[in-house]
């Protein structure tokens, strides 16, 4: 499977939930006579999310789906890491597919932003575990605006007394 | 008949043998601890001892170090070489399938919190 032909697929509507999109759902297997070498989904999630984070561009990554939204929740009270944030996985004997959400810096295009996400989770992904990366699904779900920061509401300055 | 170490034992010696390998930072028990081999004395979390067939198998949970020095597969690969070099320490000699499951990913650096919080 070619970046081409990985790029192909986001044009084709995500696979339905029931149909494993990879050989078989759960974990990686590299298998050898020495044995087999699993990575777990976890560990493709955060490679995925790093590489989707390091492309200017890219705002944030955001959760998806409410139980990611308690996870996040519970991650920003525990302060627990989130590098997998946004980042859903489904992880075959050779193979992984990618679903990523994210908000994107508004004046950037979304299209080259996505391409770029798309190509360094391919690249990331197989560098480092070896797994040949079938399709990355994109969901631009919200665009940033850089100068809302500032136009947040300023909390008012303290009253002025009203008795002396 | 040779006398058979126990699995426990065996366990013991791997879960030691797999500090020495670089880019594992330590065994993974499972989220509720249940990846464990347990033996008089105690439990070993993240390695999984056991004979099958008359052969020893093995299976060890590690966390990885992030980014990994050469590739995950390769640090598996890492971990079974030291595997094999302590089992016949051991007097083990039917030595069967090493099994490495990467469960998850260690990070030097804070978690990157890009945007708002």
């Amino acid at each position: 499977m070619t970046q081409a032909e990985a790029t192909e697929r986001q044009l084709t509507p995500p696979v339905t939930a029931s149909r494993s999109r990879t050989q078989s759902s759960g974990e990686s297997t590299l298998v050898s006579d020495q044995g087999k070498t699993t990575i777990a989904n976890g560990v493709v999630s955060k490679i995925a999310g790093i590489a989707a984070n390091e492309i200017d561009g890219v705002y944030q990554l955001v959760s998806t789906g409410a139980g990611q939204a308690l996870t996040g929740l519970a991650q920003r009270v525990t302060g627990a890491e989130s590098r997998d944030r946004g980042v859903t996985v489904e992880v075959g004997q050779r193979e992984a597919a990618v679903d990523v959400r994210l908000i994107t810096v508004y004046g950037a295009s979304i299209p080259e932003v996505s391409q770029a996400v798309r190509q360094n989770i391919i690249s990331r992904v197989r560098e480092m575990t070896g797994l040949i990366v079938k399709e990355v699904n994109i969901d631009v779900v919200d665009l940033y605006f850089p100068g809302d920061e500032r136009e947040q509401p300023v909390p008012p300055p303290p009253a002025a007394p009203r008795v002396q | 008949m040779e006398s058979q170490l126990q699995e426990f034992v065996i366990a013991r010696a791997l879960a030691h043998a797999v500090r020495d390998v670089p880019g594992v930072v330590e065994l993974f028990g499972g989220r509720l601890g249940e990846i464990a081999t347990y033996g008089r004395g105690g439990r070993v979390p993240g390695v999984r001892v056991w004979r099958e067939a008359g052969l020893l198998h093995v299976e060890a949970h590690i966390v990885a170090t992030y980014p990994p020095e050469h590739t995950l597969p390769a640090l598996a690969d890492s971990v079974r070489v030291r595997f094999r070099q302590q089992l016949p320490e051991l007097g083990v000699a039917d030595i069967g399938p090493i099994d490495v499951i990467v469960a998850d990913l260690r990070f030097d650096d804070p978690p990157i919190l890009t945007g708002a919080a």
